[in-house]
């Protein structure tokens, strides 16, 4: 017989890393042999992390989630940290108290805790009654297409999407039929106006036998080609697909990747094809890649047998974040900055106390090792275009000396956009480097070992992303690449000089603050001006700057990639794009107007600029451009519209300002050509060059 | 407690009704929301509750809730 002490020491008492694991062992054995009740007796002295959870749980089981929601509570305020399980128990009991919008906010933490598949089933239909609480800012239309059950993928993605704020609608096309769905004008799906295809082809579909005839991978590869290019005739989606796995059982074992006809290899040749002619207009996704960042196997026969899921539901929640990170960041939503904390999270030990020789730091100290590598990484991300700041409690002299003289720091001052190393609390930095660097708290990434920090920048800025992490380097990289914050999936030349363009931001500021008069001041710039049509090799970062530009935004009309594509080679449309350079920086391509043309008036689509570069003028430059083009072609009239949104106040007075009339119809306004001044611009000192429009020699 | 008791408890979280009770005899036509889909969650919440795998010939055969306890009571010692 067993008795209550035993359970605890087989589970609880003994438990590795995956306390959730034992706690559920140790719960079902202790109903299993009816002992629930004198193992809670047990448990009302143990004060331990794995002991309080286990009441919890326990508690539940037998008297329901009423009963456990303050165990529950106390497992999360006692150990400080995020636990799925238990926000989710916490949920339900606000839900049962009618308070929609507490349950919400517990449950998007949960989901950014990154759970595992287990919590994704269990939460669903709660999540779904909370719906309307989650605050979302945007619909989104996403059709799963593919050869096997999207179902289960589906759900997985509808609660990711809801923690993002979005709303999603999704179309899933009948089993089997997505070739016909594809290429049939009047589909469903095409009917659906998808703004996102999620295609989820396998192996299966490749018809690959043990070794494979020579022209077997050329006729799959068209096969697929062939589909994206139906998708892309009949929709105006981006299509976001999982490259090809290998069938997990293979006869010929190592020959497979060895031999030319090898299934495995012919996989490989097949996923590198697919890479190498992918248009623009498909993002695909590395599925092996997945699958070593993933624990478990990445298929599931039984699964696969009884239902046709692929692949394995425990991958399913990783799968998933990579799909949402892609409609993320195609909607220009991905994160933008990082803010880091120092003292045991970029190395071990404390720089004030330890000294700048005493902190762990590269070799030949084992954790100073992995310290380093978290900081090559975060060096990465840098270069590639998300922006760094750290937020540290510490004297800022101590603080900085590692940047500057420590050997094997690999991170510098000049990686970083912003450094505040004081006393002041956290969320009061992270307040000014938003408004330093004007940027939302919404594009926010925080990371600290501390969960006293971790907690009150939750609590205070619950727009910014806090990762758990526990300080061990690895599990910062491993809580950065699963939550694939800054995803991207197209990289322009903004993207590679975005730090320094923002560093020469802050440098302005100081300049600005020195008093010299605003004209002096933006003629010490030296800025440039280059200006011209948007064609194929700009309509990239156009697309980029018009779906994600929220401050200096007269419409916030966000198009895809199709959509700007069309205007940019209709003739109806005036489509321009404009860069900056100044003595600092080369802030590159921060610029987009837009404007309809009739023969006699011309309406104003898209009016924006990269908040980087407000305050510099460069609107007066646009302007001036607009009214000089529009006279050319014999228009006599502009029309505009003010959209307010909750960011864009900034350009409330941009049209009067420069002699647009409020028409009377809501938001509208219009210049008469005839009569418009145009704006001094003097301060460029002519340094402006016109790009010729090139599209007769493409 | 009894294996009706715990499945009685993942049904109320799959479903979010917490004053479900489930009985060997119930059926998909009990619980309007016990549809495929809802089927193939609750054969993954189990095997997962009870830290089990249920065969291919068991999955398909899983038409109440008794079905799935006796699936379970066969594996009875052998469950963590």
């Amino acid at each position: 017989m067993i008795t209550p002490a035993e359970v605890l020491r087989a589970s609880v008492e003994n438990a590795g890393p995956d306390l959730r694991g034992a706690v559920q062992a140790a719960v079902a054995i202790a109903l299993e042999h009816g002992l629930e009740h004198e193992v809670l007796r047990v448990l009302e002295s143990r004060p331990d992390q794995g002991a309080r959870w286990l009441r919890a749980a326990l508690t539940e089981a037998v008297e329901g989630p009423k009963a456990a929601a303050p165990h529950w509570e106390r497992v999360v305020t006692q150990s400080g940290c995020e636990i799925p399980e238990a926000l989710l128990h916490r949920a339900r009991a606000s839900l049962r108290d009618g308070d929609r919008h507490r349950a919400a906010a517990l449950l998007r933490l949960a989901l950014q805790a990154t759970p595992d598949y287990d919590f994704f089933l269990r939460s669903e239909t709660l999540i779904r009654k909370c719906k309307s609480a989650f605050g979302c800012h945007r619909k989104v239309r996403i059709a799963l297409l593919g050869s096997s059950t999207t179902t289960l993928l589906r759900s997985v993605m509808e609660l990711l999407c809801l923690r993002d704020r979005l709303e999603p609608d999704f179309y899933e096309a009948p089993f089997g039929t997505y070739m016909h769905e594809l290429l049939q004008r009047d589909s469903g799906l095409n009917r659906f106006r998808p703004e996102f295809i999620v295609f989820l082809l396998n192996w299966r579909d490749l018809g690959l036998s043990d070794l494979c005839e020579n022209g077997i991978a050329a006729a799959a590869v068209s096969r697929v080609t062939e589909a994206w290019q139906a998708a892309i005739d009949g929709t105006a989606a981006q299509i976001i697909q999982l490259t090809f796995t290998p069938p997990p059982q293979d006869a010929y074992h190592a020959l497979s990747s060895v031999m030319n006809a090898g299934r495995v290899r012919t996989t490989r040749k097949i996923n590198d094809t697919l890479f190498e002619c992918a248009p623009t207009r498909v993002t695909l996704i590395d599925a092996e890649h997945i699958a070593t960042c993933t624990a478990g196997p990445w298929e599931d026969p039984i699964l696969w047998s009884s239902v046709k899921v692929y692949p394995a539901s425990r991958v399913l929640p990783n799968v998933a974040e990579h799909f949402v990170s892609c409609i993320r960041a195609e909607l220009g939503l991905s994160r933008k900055l990082l803010i880091l904390d120092l003292d045991n999270t970029l190395w071990g030990g404390v720089v004030g106390e330890d000294g700048l020789g005493g902190i762990r730091l590269g070799p030949p100290s084992a954790a100073g090792e992995r310290y380093q590598e978290f900081q090559q990484y975060i060096k990465a991300l840098g270069q590639r275009g998300v922006l760094l700041a750290v937020a540290s409690k510490n004297n800022s002299e101590d603080a900085a000396e590692v940047f500057r003289r420590h050997q094997a720091s690999v991170l510098r001052l000049e990686d970083f956009v912003s450094f505040k190393a004081n006393w002041l609390d956290k969320p009061t930095n992270i307040r000014q480097i938003a408004s330093e660097l004007r940027l939302g708290l919404d594009s926010f990434v925080f990371l600290d070992d501390n969960p006293a920090e971790r907690s009150a920048v939750r609590e205070e800025l619950p727009e910014v992303i806090v990762p758990e992490i526990s300080g061990e380097p690895s599990e910062s990289i491993a809580a950065l690449e699963r939550g694939l914050y800054f995803q991207a999936i197209r990289l322009t030349s903004e993207d590679l000089t975005r730090g320094a363009s923002y560093r020469a931001g802050a440098k302005q500021e100081l300049l600005r603050q020195r008093g010299a008069g605003l004209d002096q001041y933006l003629t010490d710039l030296c800025m440039q001006i280059e200006h011209g049509p948007v064609e194929a090799d700009t309509c990239v970062r156009v697309t980029q700057l018009i779906n994600k530009t929220n401050q200096f935004n007269l419409t916030t009309k966000r198009y895809s990639q199709e959509e700007v594509n069309r205007r940019m080679i209709s003739p109806d449309f005036w489509f321009r794009w404009y860069r900056l350079r100044d003595r600092f920086a080369d802030h590159g391509l921060i610029g987009v107007l837009l404007a309809e043309r009739t023969d006699r008036e011309w309406t104003v689509e898209t009016w924006l600029m990269s908040c980087r570069v407000i305050g510099r003028g460069v609107e007066a430059f646009m302007f001036r451009d607009m009214v000089e083009c529009a006279r050319r072609s014999g228009a006599d009239r502009l029309r505009a519209h003010y959209i307010p949104t909750a960011k864009n106040n900034l350009v409330e007075d941009l049209l009067p300002r420069f002699g647009f009339v409020a028409t009377g119809n809501d938001g509208e306004f219009a210049l008469d050509l005839g009569a418009a001044l145009l704006p001094d611009c003097s301060f460029l000192c002519g340094n402006v060059t016109e790009v010729e429009m090139q599209r007769g020699a493409l | 407690m009894s294996v009706n008791n715990r499945l009685t408890s993942i049904f109320q979280e799959i479903f979010d009704e917490p004053t479900l009770v489930v009985q060997p005899e119930t059926n998909p036509s009990d619980i309007a929301d016990w549809d495929s889909v809802a089927q193939v969650k609750l054969v993954l919440a189990i095997e997962e509750a009870f830290g089990t795998r249920f065969t291919t010939e068991e999955v398909t055969g899983l038409h109440c809730v008794g079905d799935f306890i006796a699936a379970l009571n066969s594996r009875k010692g052998t469950v963590a």
